[in-house]
């Protein structure tokens, strides 16, 4: 799955200036996207998911925020870049999908310019060879009578259809990353199959490096390789999505996972269990915990150090894998046994609730 | 269920919506947000509601309450009909029969503090005065996990869960049978959400509600319901016990649906077969001939496109599925006349 990296992320941080105060958003964030890989980005609301994808692209901002570390798309660092270089590279480079296909489409445009607009900017193609082009993109990405699309309005198509034409426009420059920011969340859950059919399609024919933004664990165990759990700016668990959603170590994670109604295994003897809850609310990026992010509202806490050290990501089990399991916890050894299943999320499991209650 | 101590009925319930129309304009068409829906709600039980956004299941719960007019059918309230209620006895129904709305943000009134929003259903209902309201609002905001002495606070301090939980002590405050929940939980956060199911499960059983939980979420209807009911442009194309429903699904739309529901297992969702419709739910302006769902349907045959099936009992006690592959049980297609299109 993974080969020469698209995209490499180092110590990304973000700092918002906001009315409260500065808002420290983004909290030193890394990792890498291999050719062909999808690492999904997952956390609830305020996390910092969305603004680090925007501080990559450079699209928050610059009297509001301060973006600080590396991200080096194909070798070339997207922070330093200036700006017309950024216009270029937003595009072939990097294309990205947002989440409300309702707004991200301009309503008093045809389709057909805002498709043709995206392929003129980046080639040297006249209007009718781009029209062309973007009728091809169109009946790619599955919809139905891409000639007259074009000329048709936003407010004339579905949901389901508008995102269509958001990931043509995504891709119309074939991108060596595509980041999708909660790209599906607004659709309903046919449409939603459709959508990541048809981008894990696309990513298989072209080799697109994908980062997906998600709070959907369900979305991310059918398409990650790789998972990045964030909260409170920081990323508190990664690596696979096995190790990530079967195995979790993170007592966020594994709360996370124990809050989610399971449509596979609702009843245990007959009796479907209380869900698992995460007490308390996430903190306000203006007014981070000192020590580990989510030591206030963590149910196992209890090392001395919780309140006061921030915990490093640690390799769980072994490190000699191409992507190691890591989380960022002083309460792994203490707690959990390596042997821990998780919160028996593993299908199958015996007991589907584990300690967090 | 049949048998059971039904408290909602509907039969054939209708909501119309003119379209196009205007001042001294006739309407160019009509949308059928419900259409035809024979649904019993039993006493006691929470019924999950499911169904992609347009497939009416909104409008359905606005019904049932007499918050939209409905346009055909009957509608019973604990024996009593509905459709033609006014005055004191449409009230005593508004106070019986509760909501809790989508968005704990647009639904409570930002100028007015938590213990003027819980009671002003004691007012309106003249359940409770002076002292007595005060304790009472204590009391419901108790109940649904706040403490007492947030009363005097406005919305805005609160974070989504806490004003869902303050629209919950709202919809409870007259103490009522029986509580419409309109997607209750989709603007929350995954760890919100779980502790307000978890409320609502609590409520539903120290209580004895009667819930109506309407949610495009599958995996939350079928954690909360005892009975599910699937919508299909404007229809209930699929009932029964959740169980049967969530596992062995008799209807192909509800197959499809359960089957594009992601799993967070990635060895069970690497392996699982998903059924992708194609196409777009038709309008609900534009309502196909005979089955409603035939234009995406994997398994159309030839009755579909003349027959309206009817629900009809499969699978297990107590299931019923509105499909022809079970056998051809329902009414011919009628041409926009009114005339039976085929003999």
């Amino acid at each position: 799955m993974s080969g020469q990296p698209v995209l490499e992320v180092e110590d990304l941080r973000v700092r918002l200036r906001t009315p409260r105060g500065p808002a420290d958003v983004v909290n030193g964030l890394s990792y890498t996207v291999g050719a062909g890989e999808t690492v999904a980005v997952v956390g609830e609301s305020g996390s910092g998911k969305s603004v680090s994808v925007l501080a990559l692209l450079g699209l928050l901002p610059s009297g509001v925020a301060t973006v600080t570390g590396s991200a080096r798309l194909q070798g070339e660092d997207l922070l330093t870049m200036r700006p017309d270089r950024l216009r270029q590279v937003r595009g072939p480079g990097a294309g990205m999908v947002f989440q409300d296909p309702m707004t991200s489409l301009n309503p008093v445009l045809t389709i057909g310019r805002q498709v043709v607009e995206g392929i003129r900017a980046h080639s040297d193609l006249d209007k009718a060879a781009a029209r062309r082009r973007a009728a091809e993109l169109l009946a790619e990405v599955g919809l139905p009578d891409p000639e007259g699309t074009l000329d048709r309005y936003p407010h004339e198509l579905s949901g389901g259809m508008r995102q269509r034409v958001i990931i043509a426009i995504a891709l119309s420059n074939s991108p060596a990353l595509l980041i999708a920011d909660e790209a599906t969340t607004a659709l309903d859950v046919t449409v939603q199959a459709q959508i990541i059919d048809l981008v894990e399609k696309l990513q298989a024919e072209r080799g697109t490096g994908v980062i997906w933004i998600t709070h959907d664990l369900g979305v991310v165990a059918g398409i990650a390789d790789r998972v990045l759990v964030m909260y409170g700016g920081r990323c508190v668990e990664d690596g696979t999505v096995d190790d990530v959603l079967e195995n979790p170590v993170h007592p966020y994670t594994r709360g996370l996972l124990g809050a989610l109604p399971d449509l596979a295994q609702p009843a245990v003897d007959g009796v479907v269990p209380d869900l698992a809850t995460v007490p308390g609310v996430p903190p306000a990026p203006t007014d981070l915990p000192k020590g580990c992010v989510f030591w206030p509202r963590c149910p196992v806490r209890g090392d001395a150090r919780c309140e006061t050290e921030q915990p490093p990501l640690t390799v769980i089990g072994s490190a000699d894998v191409v992507l190691p399991h890591r989380a960022a916890t002083w309460c792994t050894e203490r707690t959990f046994g390596a042997e821990s299943p998780g919160v028996g999320r593993t299908f199958g499991a015996e007991s589907p609730e584990g300690g967090l209650r | 269920m049949s048998g059971g101590d039904v408290l909602v009925s509907a039969r054939g319930l209708e909501v119309h919506f003119p379209i196009g129309g205007g001042f001294r304009r006739k309407p160019a068409g009509v949308l059928r947000a419900v259409d035809g829906v024979d649904l019993d709600i039993v006493r006691g039980e929470t019924l999950g509601l499911v169904g992609e956004s347009g497939c009416g299941k909104s409008t359905l719960g606005n019904a049932l309450l007499r918050l939209v007019p409905t346009t055909g059918g009957t509608l019973t309230f604990d024996g009593t009909d509905l459709t033609g209620l006014q005055g004191r006895r449409l009230k005593e129904l508004r106070r019986r029969a509760g909501m809790v709305f989508q968005d704990p943000f647009a639904s409570l009134d930002p100028r007015r503090t938590v213990a003027q929003t819980v009671s002003e259903p004691l007012e309106v209902h003249g359940l409770r005065t002076g002292r007595d309201k005060a304790t009472r609002v204590a009391e419901l905001l108790e109940l649904v996990g706040l403490d007492p002495g947030v009363a005097g606070r406005y919305p805005h301090e609160f974070s989504g869960g806490q004003r869902q939980r303050v629209g919950i002590a709202r919809a409870l405050a007259g103490e009522p049978d029986f509580l419409v929940c309109d997607e209750a939980i989709a603007s929350l956060d995954v760890s919100v959400q779980a502790q307000v199911l978890n409320l609502l499960r609590r409520l539903q059983r120290q209580l004895g509600l009667t819930l109506l939980f309407i949610s495009h979420d599958l995996s939350a209807v079928r954690h909360i319901s005892d009975r599910i009911a699937v919508m299909y442009l404007g229809r209930v194309v699929e009932i029964g016990p959740a169980e049967a429903v969530g596992t062995d699904p008799q209807m192909p739309y509800t197959q499809a649906l359960l089957s594009a529901v992601p799993l967070p297992h990635p060895k069970l969702e690497r392996e699982r077969k998903r059924i992708v419709l194609t196409g777009d739910v038709p309008s609900p302006a534009a309502v196909p001939s005979g089955c409603r769902f035939r234009t995406r349907c994997p398994y159309v045959f030839e009755p579909c496109d003349d027959v309206d099936p009817a629900l009809q009992p499969v699978g297990a006690p107590g299931q019923q599925a509105a499909c022809h592959l079970h056998g051809v049980v329902g009414t011919p297609a009628t041409t926009p006349e009114g005339v039976t299109a085929t003999p």
